[in-house]
Protein backbone atom coordinates (compact mmCIF):
# COMPACT_ATOMS: atom_id res chain seq x y z
CA UNK A 1 0.00 0.00 0.00
CA UNK A 2 2.97 2.31 0.43
CA UNK A 3 3.00 3.37 4.05
CA UNK A 4 4.59 0.18 5.37
CA UNK A 5 7.54 0.58 3.01
CA UNK A 6 8.49 3.86 4.71
CA UNK A 7 7.66 3.04 8.30
CA UNK A 8 8.63 -0.64 8.54
CA UNK A 9 7.12 -2.84 11.25
CA UNK A 10 5.82 -0.67 14.06
CA UNK A 11 2.61 -0.17 15.98
CA UNK A 12 1.01 1.88 13.22
CA UNK A 13 1.56 -0.55 10.38
CA UNK A 14 0.80 -3.72 12.35
CA UNK A 15 -2.44 -2.19 13.62
CA UNK A 16 -3.25 -1.13 10.11
CA UNK A 17 -2.58 -4.71 9.02
CA UNK A 18 -5.28 -5.93 11.37
CA UNK A 19 -7.81 -3.34 10.24
CA UNK A 20 -7.22 -3.93 6.55
CA UNK A 21 -7.23 -7.71 6.92
CA UNK A 22 -10.47 -7.44 8.90
CA UNK A 23 -11.94 -5.37 6.10
CA UNK A 24 -10.80 -7.79 3.44
CA UNK A 25 -12.12 -10.72 5.43
CA UNK A 26 -15.67 -9.37 5.52
CA UNK A 27 -15.82 -8.13 1.96
CA UNK A 28 -14.72 -11.02 -0.20
CA UNK A 29 -16.27 -10.41 -3.57
CA UNK A 30 -16.34 -13.56 -5.71
CA UNK A 31 -16.42 -13.44 -9.47
CA UNK A 32 -19.60 -14.78 -11.03
CA UNK A 33 -18.08 -17.87 -12.56
CA UNK A 34 -19.70 -21.28 -12.72
CA UNK A 35 -18.51 -24.32 -14.61
CA UNK A 36 -20.73 -27.30 -13.81
CA UNK A 37 -23.15 -28.76 -11.28
CA UNK A 38 -21.22 -27.26 -8.33
CA UNK A 39 -22.26 -23.87 -9.69
CA UNK A 40 -25.86 -24.79 -8.90
CA UNK A 41 -24.88 -25.33 -5.26
CA UNK A 42 -22.95 -22.06 -5.36
CA UNK A 43 -26.07 -20.27 -6.57
CA UNK A 44 -28.02 -21.88 -3.74
CA UNK A 45 -25.59 -20.41 -1.23
CA UNK A 46 -26.33 -16.99 -2.66
CA UNK A 47 -30.06 -17.51 -2.15
CA UNK A 48 -31.97 -16.28 0.88
CA UNK A 49 -31.90 -19.64 2.65
CA UNK A 50 -28.11 -19.68 3.07
CA UNK A 51 -27.43 -16.00 2.33
CA UNK A 52 -23.86 -15.33 1.26
CA UNK A 53 -24.43 -11.61 1.71
CA UNK A 54 -24.33 -11.83 5.50
CA UNK A 55 -20.67 -12.85 5.18
CA UNK A 56 -20.00 -9.89 2.92
CA UNK A 57 -19.81 -12.01 -0.21
CA UNK A 58 -21.43 -10.31 -3.14
CA UNK A 59 -21.08 -11.84 -6.60
CA UNK A 60 -19.47 -9.40 -8.99
CA UNK A 61 -20.02 -9.74 -12.70
CA UNK A 62 -16.53 -8.59 -13.61
CA UNK A 63 -13.27 -10.26 -12.58
CA UNK A 64 -11.75 -6.80 -12.22
CA UNK A 65 -14.01 -6.14 -9.23
CA UNK A 66 -13.50 -9.55 -7.66
CA UNK A 67 -11.15 -10.87 -4.96
CA UNK A 68 -12.15 -14.50 -5.10
CA UNK A 69 -12.79 -17.02 -7.82
CA UNK A 70 -14.77 -20.12 -6.87
CA UNK A 71 -13.86 -22.79 -9.40
CA UNK A 72 -17.13 -24.69 -9.25
CA UNK A 73 -16.86 -27.73 -11.44
CA UNK A 74 -14.56 -29.69 -13.70
CA UNK A 75 -12.13 -27.72 -15.81
CA UNK A 76 -11.70 -29.12 -19.30
CA UNK A 77 -8.58 -28.49 -21.34
CA UNK A 78 -10.62 -26.27 -23.61
CA UNK A 79 -11.84 -24.21 -20.66
CA UNK A 80 -8.43 -23.95 -18.96
CA UNK A 81 -7.24 -20.84 -20.88
CA UNK A 82 -10.48 -19.03 -19.96
CA UNK A 83 -10.13 -19.91 -16.26
CA UNK A 84 -6.56 -18.67 -16.32
CA UNK A 85 -7.61 -15.51 -18.13
CA UNK A 86 -10.33 -14.68 -15.60
CA UNK A 87 -7.85 -15.29 -12.77
CA UNK A 88 -5.20 -13.09 -14.37
CA UNK A 89 -7.65 -10.21 -14.73
CA UNK A 90 -8.43 -10.13 -11.02
CA UNK A 91 -6.52 -7.49 -9.03
CA UNK A 92 -4.26 -8.48 -6.14
CA UNK A 93 -4.82 -9.62 -3.46
CA UNK A 94 -6.85 -12.51 -4.86
CA UNK A 95 -7.84 -15.94 -3.66
CA UNK A 96 -9.06 -19.15 -5.23
CA UNK A 97 -11.43 -21.79 -3.89
CA UNK A 98 -11.49 -25.17 -5.62
CA UNK A 99 -15.07 -26.27 -5.01
CA UNK A 100 -15.85 -29.96 -5.29
CA UNK A 101 -13.85 -33.05 -6.14
CA UNK A 102 -13.49 -32.26 -9.83
CA UNK A 103 -11.90 -28.87 -9.33
CA UNK A 104 -9.70 -30.23 -6.54
CA UNK A 105 -8.34 -33.36 -8.17
CA UNK A 106 -10.24 -34.21 -11.33
CA UNK A 107 -12.65 -36.28 -9.28
CA UNK A 108 -14.38 -39.06 -11.16
CA UNK A 109 -13.39 -37.56 -14.53
CA UNK A 110 -10.12 -39.42 -14.87
CA UNK A 111 -10.35 -38.98 -18.64
CA UNK A 112 -8.55 -37.39 -21.55
CA UNK A 113 -10.31 -34.03 -21.56
CA UNK A 114 -10.32 -32.89 -17.92
CA UNK A 115 -7.53 -31.05 -16.11
CA UNK A 116 -6.73 -33.16 -13.03
CA UNK A 117 -7.24 -30.40 -10.49
CA UNK A 118 -7.41 -26.69 -11.12
CA UNK A 119 -4.28 -26.23 -8.98
CA UNK A 120 -2.30 -27.26 -12.05
CA UNK A 121 -3.13 -23.98 -13.74
CA UNK A 122 -3.90 -21.48 -10.95
CA UNK A 123 -2.82 -21.47 -7.25
CA UNK A 124 -5.58 -22.64 -4.89
CA UNK A 125 -6.12 -21.50 -1.28
CA UNK A 126 -9.00 -23.67 -0.10
CA UNK A 127 -10.14 -27.08 -1.34
CA UNK A 128 -13.73 -28.12 -0.61
CA UNK A 129 -14.43 -31.86 -1.02
CA UNK A 130 -17.82 -33.20 -1.97
CA UNK A 131 -19.68 -34.11 -5.12
CA UNK A 132 -21.12 -31.54 -5.04
CA UNK A 133 -20.40 -30.02 -1.61
CA UNK A 134 -23.41 -29.02 0.44
CA UNK A 135 -23.96 -25.28 0.78
CA UNK A 136 -22.83 -25.59 4.39
CA UNK A 137 -19.53 -27.03 3.17
CA UNK A 138 -19.00 -24.03 0.90
CA UNK A 139 -19.76 -21.66 3.78
CA UNK A 140 -17.27 -23.59 5.92
CA UNK A 141 -14.70 -23.19 3.14
CA UNK A 142 -15.39 -19.46 3.11
CA UNK A 143 -14.81 -19.23 6.85
CA UNK A 144 -11.52 -21.12 6.40
CA UNK A 145 -10.54 -18.60 3.76
CA UNK A 146 -11.49 -15.79 6.12
CA UNK A 147 -9.14 -17.26 8.73
CA UNK A 148 -6.39 -17.21 6.13
CA UNK A 149 -7.13 -13.64 5.07
CA UNK A 150 -7.15 -12.55 8.73
CA UNK A 151 -3.50 -13.54 9.02
CA UNK A 152 -2.60 -11.59 5.91
CA UNK A 153 -0.50 -8.48 5.76
CA UNK A 154 -0.35 -5.20 3.93
CA UNK A 155 3.23 -5.73 2.89
CA UNK A 156 4.06 -6.47 -0.65
CA UNK A 157 4.09 -10.19 -1.18
CA UNK A 158 4.96 -12.14 -4.24
CA UNK A 159 1.86 -13.49 -5.93
CA UNK A 160 1.10 -17.11 -5.02
CA UNK A 161 2.70 -19.70 -7.23
CA UNK A 162 1.46 -23.03 -8.49
CA UNK A 163 2.84 -25.94 -6.49
CA UNK A 164 4.40 -28.58 -8.68
CA UNK B 1 -49.13 -45.57 -40.19
CA UNK B 2 -46.33 -47.03 -38.21
CA UNK B 3 -42.71 -47.65 -38.86
CA UNK B 4 -43.34 -51.08 -40.39
CA UNK B 5 -45.22 -49.33 -43.18
CA UNK B 6 -42.15 -47.14 -43.71
CA UNK B 7 -39.93 -50.20 -43.86
CA UNK B 8 -42.21 -51.77 -46.46
CA UNK B 9 -42.11 -48.63 -48.60
CA UNK B 10 -38.32 -48.43 -48.33
CA UNK B 11 -37.90 -52.11 -49.22
CA UNK B 12 -40.18 -51.78 -52.23
CA UNK B 13 -38.57 -48.63 -53.53
CA UNK B 14 -34.90 -49.32 -52.87
CA UNK B 15 -34.40 -53.10 -52.86
CA UNK B 16 -30.85 -52.94 -54.19
CA UNK B 17 -29.60 -50.32 -51.75
CA UNK B 18 -30.50 -52.14 -48.55
CA UNK B 19 -27.85 -54.55 -47.30
CA UNK B 20 -29.94 -55.68 -44.36
CA UNK B 21 -32.98 -54.50 -42.43
CA UNK B 22 -33.82 -55.51 -38.88
CA UNK B 23 -36.66 -54.78 -36.55
CA UNK B 24 -35.29 -54.67 -33.02
CA UNK B 25 -37.97 -54.08 -30.38
CA UNK B 26 -40.05 -51.96 -32.72
CA UNK B 27 -37.11 -49.93 -34.03
CA UNK B 28 -36.09 -50.29 -37.65
CA UNK B 29 -32.38 -50.56 -38.36
CA UNK B 30 -31.34 -50.40 -42.01
CA UNK B 31 -27.78 -51.06 -43.11
CA UNK B 32 -26.65 -49.54 -46.41
CA UNK B 33 -23.40 -48.84 -48.22
CA UNK B 34 -21.77 -45.46 -47.99
CA UNK B 35 -21.88 -44.93 -51.77
CA UNK B 36 -25.69 -44.95 -51.66
CA UNK B 37 -25.99 -42.79 -48.55
CA UNK B 38 -26.75 -39.36 -50.02
CA UNK B 39 -29.21 -40.69 -52.57
CA UNK B 40 -30.92 -42.81 -49.91
CA UNK B 41 -31.22 -39.86 -47.53
CA UNK B 42 -32.71 -37.69 -50.23
CA UNK B 43 -35.19 -40.46 -50.99
CA UNK B 44 -36.18 -40.64 -47.33
CA UNK B 45 -36.59 -36.90 -47.22
CA UNK B 46 -38.54 -36.34 -50.40
CA UNK B 47 -40.73 -39.44 -50.75
CA UNK B 48 -44.33 -38.35 -50.18
CA UNK B 49 -45.22 -41.50 -48.19
CA UNK B 50 -42.28 -41.18 -45.82
CA UNK B 51 -41.19 -37.54 -45.44
CA UNK B 52 -38.30 -38.07 -43.07
CA UNK B 53 -37.80 -34.33 -42.81
CA UNK B 54 -35.56 -34.30 -39.74
CA UNK B 55 -32.14 -35.76 -39.09
CA UNK B 56 -32.50 -35.92 -35.35
CA UNK B 57 -29.15 -37.56 -34.62
CA UNK B 58 -25.96 -38.71 -36.23
CA UNK B 59 -23.23 -40.44 -34.32
CA UNK B 60 -20.63 -43.17 -34.67
CA UNK B 61 -19.14 -46.18 -32.95
CA UNK B 62 -15.73 -47.80 -33.27
CA UNK B 63 -15.31 -51.55 -33.79
CA UNK B 64 -11.52 -51.91 -34.07
CA UNK B 65 -11.56 -55.60 -35.07
CA UNK B 66 -13.70 -55.08 -38.15
CA UNK B 67 -12.03 -54.11 -41.44
CA UNK B 68 -14.40 -51.16 -41.81
CA UNK B 69 -14.16 -50.11 -38.21
CA UNK B 70 -16.25 -46.93 -38.00
CA UNK B 71 -20.01 -47.41 -37.92
CA UNK B 72 -21.95 -44.21 -38.50
CA UNK B 73 -25.55 -44.29 -37.31
CA UNK B 74 -28.13 -41.90 -38.72
CA UNK B 75 -31.41 -41.28 -36.95
CA UNK B 76 -34.07 -39.99 -39.32
CA UNK B 77 -37.38 -38.80 -37.97
CA UNK B 78 -40.61 -37.93 -39.73
CA UNK B 79 -42.47 -35.18 -37.92
CA UNK B 80 -45.59 -35.62 -40.04
CA UNK B 81 -45.88 -39.39 -39.66
CA UNK B 82 -44.24 -39.74 -36.21
CA UNK B 83 -41.85 -42.57 -36.94
CA UNK B 84 -38.10 -42.90 -37.08
CA UNK B 85 -35.55 -45.18 -38.71
CA UNK B 86 -31.92 -45.86 -37.93
CA UNK B 87 -29.58 -46.08 -40.89
CA UNK B 88 -26.14 -47.60 -40.36
CA UNK B 89 -23.12 -47.19 -42.59
CA UNK B 90 -19.71 -48.78 -42.17
CA UNK B 91 -16.53 -47.03 -43.15
CA UNK B 92 -12.79 -47.15 -42.76
CA UNK B 93 -11.31 -44.61 -40.37
CA UNK B 94 -9.21 -42.94 -43.06
CA UNK B 95 -11.92 -42.97 -45.71
CA UNK B 96 -11.48 -40.06 -48.11
CA UNK B 97 -14.73 -40.39 -50.06
CA UNK B 98 -17.17 -40.48 -47.16
CA UNK B 99 -20.26 -38.47 -48.17
CA UNK B 100 -21.58 -35.58 -46.13
CA UNK B 101 -25.31 -35.08 -45.59
CA UNK B 102 -25.05 -31.32 -45.14
CA UNK B 103 -26.52 -30.71 -48.60
CA UNK B 104 -29.70 -32.53 -47.58
CA UNK B 105 -29.99 -31.78 -43.84
CA UNK B 106 -28.61 -28.65 -42.18
CA UNK B 107 -28.49 -30.37 -38.80
CA UNK B 108 -25.84 -32.73 -40.18
CA UNK B 109 -23.30 -29.91 -40.06
CA UNK B 110 -22.48 -29.97 -36.36
CA UNK B 111 -23.15 -33.74 -35.98
CA UNK B 112 -20.57 -34.49 -38.64
CA UNK B 113 -18.13 -32.10 -37.03
CA UNK B 114 -18.57 -34.06 -33.80
CA UNK B 115 -17.93 -37.37 -35.56
CA UNK B 116 -14.86 -35.84 -37.20
CA UNK B 117 -13.68 -34.53 -33.83
CA UNK B 118 -14.09 -37.82 -32.00
CA UNK B 119 -13.39 -40.40 -34.72
CA UNK B 120 -11.41 -38.56 -37.39
CA UNK B 121 -13.80 -39.40 -40.20
CA UNK B 122 -13.33 -36.77 -42.91
CA UNK B 123 -16.63 -35.92 -44.55
CA UNK B 124 -16.28 -34.94 -48.16
CA UNK B 125 -17.88 -31.62 -49.21
CA UNK B 126 -18.59 -30.58 -45.64
CA UNK B 127 -18.67 -26.74 -45.58
CA UNK B 128 -16.79 -26.24 -42.30
CA UNK B 129 -15.06 -29.40 -41.14
CA UNK B 130 -13.20 -28.53 -37.96
CA UNK B 131 -13.21 -29.70 -34.36
CA UNK B 132 -16.31 -28.83 -32.37
CA UNK B 133 -15.75 -30.15 -28.82
CA UNK B 134 -12.03 -30.55 -28.30
CA UNK B 135 -9.55 -27.68 -28.56
CA UNK B 136 -8.47 -26.87 -32.11
CA UNK B 137 -4.89 -28.03 -31.54
CA UNK B 138 -5.90 -31.37 -29.99
CA UNK B 139 -3.83 -34.39 -30.92
CA UNK B 140 -5.64 -37.56 -31.98
CA UNK B 141 -9.27 -38.67 -31.96
CA UNK B 142 -10.36 -39.53 -28.41
CA UNK B 143 -13.24 -41.95 -29.00
CA UNK B 144 -11.23 -44.36 -31.12
CA UNK B 145 -10.59 -47.54 -29.17
CA UNK B 146 -6.84 -47.35 -29.72
CA UNK B 147 -6.61 -43.83 -28.28
CA UNK B 148 -4.40 -44.24 -25.18
CA UNK B 149 -6.39 -44.43 -21.96
CA UNK B 150 -6.08 -41.30 -19.83
CA UNK B 151 -3.73 -39.66 -22.28
CA UNK B 152 -3.64 -36.02 -21.30
CA UNK B 153 -1.50 -33.04 -22.21
CA UNK B 154 0.75 -31.68 -19.48
CA UNK B 155 -0.57 -28.46 -17.90
CA UNK B 156 2.47 -26.64 -19.29
CA UNK B 157 1.41 -27.62 -22.80
CA UNK B 158 -1.91 -25.74 -22.63
CA UNK B 159 -1.74 -22.68 -24.82
CA UNK B 160 -3.06 -20.11 -22.36
CA UNK B 161 -2.94 -17.29 -24.90
CA UNK B 162 -4.85 -19.19 -27.57
CA UNK B 163 -8.40 -19.85 -26.44
CA UNK B 164 -9.22 -21.13 -29.89
CA UNK B 165 -11.78 -18.67 -31.07
CA UNK B 166 -11.91 -17.52 -34.64
CA UNK B 167 -12.98 -14.13 -35.97
CA UNK B 168 -16.60 -14.53 -36.99
CA UNK B 169 -16.04 -12.79 -40.33
CA UNK B 170 -13.49 -15.40 -41.31
CA UNK B 171 -15.91 -18.35 -41.07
Amino acid sequence: MGIEEHLGDNIITTSLDKIVSWGRKWSIWPATFGLACCAIEMMTVASSRYDFDRLGLIFRSSPRQADLIIVSGRVSYKMAPMVKRVYDQMPNPKWVIAMGDCASSGGLFNVYSIVQGVDRIIPVDVYIPGCPPRPEALIYGITKLQEKIEKGTLKHEDPPQILR
Amino acid sequence: MDVMFALTVIKESKPKVIVSADNIKGEVHIRIKKEDLLEFALFLKTDSRLEFDMLSDLFAADYPKKPERIEVIYNFYSIKNNFRVFVKVNSKADETEYPSLTSAYNSANWFEREVYDMFGLKFKNHPDLKRILNPDDWDGYPLLKDYPLRKRPEPEEIKMDAPGYIEIEKI
